[in-house]
């Protein structure tokens, strides 16, 4: 008998478990009636930001009131290469996301972001976007992502840094250096004049070979061709090349130009210039990468200037970034229209088309918590449609809060070749720049050359030779 | 005294498979929900890896079966034998910096009279740190400038400062540096703890028969410790082996790949590079040479047991 009670006692101890672990695993995506929609939206800002949150929550009960069987679902949750994969793996990604630009290929290839051509099309946007962020944006004839903002890499001034140096013109602007001799003997002056970095150089996570792309086609570097049967061949083990990367050696062993500590990434180069401990710096020039230097670090906008990024022997080049939404595959056809819905209703129009009152007012409002927040509002982006939307202009215009002589060299946009990432690997042919930035920067005596074609037959053989 | 082992365990009694089992059952039904947590958390994802490393990948859903080729292509990846050096580095330098250490601060320790209990205290301190905070201070330490804590001490002694984690044949023993200062503790509590199970009649007995201090440490110390030496050597290697947070942090596996680790590159390869099949493949290899490791050890202790 006490065996018998002691059993039961165990089988329900093993239902109660078994139902937490079955209710554990159960999926919470809620399914919808016939008319009903939901779509999870990411990147939505947290409650406790008191200037964006209300705005959101805003467009979130206006949008309802216009298409009331869609549902908004919010998610925190913003892309990040450590998340991403764990959260798509587990079919958790929300409907609709931000990623930046050079994420596309790894997105496309893993499969976990919708064909959004269809609707493209649809919406006419297709035919509204520039050919080269198209271009971007698409693999083989169909679409994969909605390009929301573009930018051109530009030298970023730190004007505190450049007064310390006494390096301000009598105006009390950044005279920006037109050539790379240029930029590594000016930065070279503020350093001894300061102890700071004249110039931040990304050296890691892949963020070296992002900047170092720049230079590198300003030299004239071809990285990579195909050949008459498809095949893809690394170039870059070339004088051109050699010159780039002897450029960055001599900005560290000639100009001594750079921080001592080597081991930089995309973050920490971000951190370095906000916060005064380096003057110049390669960087994207998106709304969202002004607005990381004054969320994250606290930098006061009058602080940021922008220049252009100086010529090589082969001219002017800059690379080509943005921020896009991508549409999670999971999503059914009616999920994805009720997505673009939604980024009409925020505004999103690059058919120069009038907005909706409503529409206006969203974005209006958008402006105005920027310049609440202390964003810095009025420069210049690189459009992403063909003919910029007017109403966007007369915002800018209207809110601008910044000295626009501060960013006078980078809106002329003269003369610069804007280029897209390389078409093959282009994360992986990054890490391998990383290395060889990383080993000029750490001993004197490297042979650049050397360096270049180990990295080069690296590149080949682990990633051209098999690329699909 | 010996104990008799029971009739039925000795082989005397033959017991009855099916009763036992019956007997044995709520047991099971306790074991388990544990069980089926072990086989979700642990086992599953551990069989499904193995399977997918043989597959060709679109993120984490399997396309179709490609045999070796993931195998292949990570073994002919050119960085593969630098990553799998620098791991067996990182293993060696743990040794030598961090294995007998500890052993030997135990049982100087274990000999104090006073101040043992605060000494204790002092060296676990900087195992409750979490492992990001200890990694961003030694980075400061190692800080190749003039404000880096370690050059600053240097130039009171008139000596330049130093590159450190930039000096890619100094950069593995820093990081290991690092490691053993996060652990120290832990280990040497460990065989503190151990040390103080061992019969203490048997220095009694030793002191009386003359037997100074290293002998005693020789043949009555080593000897009872020699389990938890071997368990903490394996443990060792096999921890150090999955190295990952501090040279992701510290260095990012440079300068020029000089710290790259395998569990570093198969993050590069699975997180950087969306390879998932070439991080599976490669976490895989790790694990078999871990296996042929434990495997060792197993033979190893079992050698020990008979000659003890």
């Amino acid at each position: 008998m006490r065996n018998l009670t002691k059993t039961i006692y165990c089988l329900v101890a093993i239902v109660v478990v078994l139902s937490f672990l079955v209710t554990g695993c159960e999926n919470t995506k809620k399914i919808s009636s016939d008319n009903e929609i939901t779509i999870t939206v990411g990147g939505w800002p947290l409650q406790n930001d008191q200037k964006m949150y209300p705005v959101y929550a805003e467009r979130e009960a206006k949008m309802k009131e216009r298409y009331p069987h869609i549902t908004i679902q919010h998610d925190e949750w913003s892309y990040d290469v450590k998340t991403f994969l764990p959260k798509a793996a587990s079919g958790q990604l929300p409907t609709c996301f931000y990623v930046p630009f050079t994420e596309v290929d790894k997105l496309v290839k893993s499969n976990y972001i919708s064909d959004i051509t269809a609707q493209m099309k649809e919406y006419g946007y297709a035919d509204s976007i520039r050919e080269d962020i198209l271009e971007l944006v698409s693999r083989e004839g169909k679409i994969y992502a909605l390009p929301y903002s573009a930018y051109i890499m530009g030298l970023f001034g730190n004007i505190s840094v450049f007064a310390e140096a006494g390096e301000l013109n009598q105006d009390g602007y950044i005279d920006y250096p037109k050539t790379f001799e240029e930029l590594g003997e000016l930065a070279g002056r503020i350093k001894k004049k300061t102890g700071k970095a004249g110039f931040i150089l990304s050296t890691m996570n892949n963020g070296g070979g992002w900047q170092f792309m720049n230079i590198a086609w300003a030299y004239g570097t071809k990285f990579m061709k195909q050949d008459e049967n498809g095949r893809w061949i690394a170039t870059f083990d070339s004088d051109e090349c050699a010159a780039a990367l002897q450029f960055v050696k001599d900005l560290k062993w000639k100009y001594n130009a750079l921080s001592d500590n080597v081991f930089i990434d995309n973050t920490e180069a971000r951190k370095m210039y906000a916060t005064n401990q380096g003057a110049m710096m390669f960087g994207g020039t998106g709304q969202e990468d002004f607005k990381k230097y004054i969320r994250h670090f606290n930098m006061d906008k009058d602080n940021i200037s922008l220049g252009a990024i100086p010529a090589g022997p082969a001219g002017k080049f800059a690379l080509l970034g943005g921020a896009l939404q991508v549409i999670s595959s999971k999503s059914t056809p009616e999920e994805i229209d009720a997505a673009f819905k939604w980024f009409e209703f925020c505004g999103y129009n690059i058919k120069n088309e009038e907005l909706t009152e409503e529409q206006k007012q969203l974005r209006e409002q958008q402006y105005q918590s920027d310049v609440n927040t202390g964003y810095p509002v009025g420069i210049e982006s690189y459009s992403v449609s063909k003919v910029e939307n007017s109403f966007e202009k007369e915002l800018r215009k209207k809110y601008c809060n910044i000295d626009k002589n501060k960013f006078k060299e980078y809106e002329l946009f003269e003369g610069i070749t804007v280029k897209q990432e390389e078409p093959v690997n282009c994360q992986e042919l990054y890490s391998i720049l990383d290395s060889c930035i990383q080993a000029v920067l750490t001993d004197p005596n490297a042979d650049v050359r050397e360096i270049l074609k180990k990295a080069n037959s690296d590149f080949q053989l682990n990633y051209l030779d098999k690329a699909e | 005294m010996k104990f008799m082992k029971p009739a039925v365990y000795s082989g005397l009694i033959k017991p009855n498979r099916k009763r036992t089992l019956f007997s044995s059952i709520s047991a099971w039904i306790l074991i388990l929900p544990s069980l089926i947590l072990l086989y979700m958390i642990v086992w599953q994802p551990m069989i499904l890896g193995t399977k997918y490393s043989f597959y060709k990948m679109q993120g984490y859903t399997p396309q179709h079966f490609v045999g070796l080729n993931n195998y292949v292509r990570v073994i002919q990846d050119t960085q593969f034998l630098r990553t799998l050096g620098n791991t067996f580095s990182y293993v060696f330098w743990s040794l030598v910096i961090g294995f007998i250490p500890p052993v030997l601060f135990a049982i100087i320790t274990n000999e104090l009279i006073h101040l043992s209990k605060f000494i204790k205290t002092s060296i676990y301190m900087p195992c409750i740190i979490p492992t990001i905070a200890v990694t961003m201070i030694w980075f400061y330490m190692y800080y190749p400038n003039e404000g880096g804590l370690l050059n600053m001490l240097l130039s009171a002694f008139g000596v330049a400062p130093q590159p450190w984690l930039q000096d890619a044949s100094k950069v593995i023993p820093l990081i290991i540096i690092t490691m053993t200062w996060h652990h120290f503790g832990s280990t040497t509590i460990t065989y503190i703890a151990c040390l103080q199970g061992v019969n203490q009649e048997l220095y009694e007995a030793a002191i009386i028969d003359g037997a100074g201090i290293l002998k005693r440490v020789r043949f009555i110390t080593m000897p009872q410790i020699m389990p938890i030496i071997l368990l903490n050597l394996v443990r060792q290697i096999i921890g150090i082996f999955q190295v990952f947070e501090m040279p992701f942090v510290m260095t990012g596996g440079g300068p020029n790949n000089a710290s790259l680790s395998l569990a570093l590159q198969s993050y590069r390869y699975a997180f950087v590079f969306g390879n998932t099949e070439s991080a599976l493949a490669l976490s895989c290899i790790t694990f078999i040479i871990l296996l042929v490791i434990t495997a060792f050890y197993f033979r190893l202790e079992k050698k020990l047991d008979r000659d003890v």
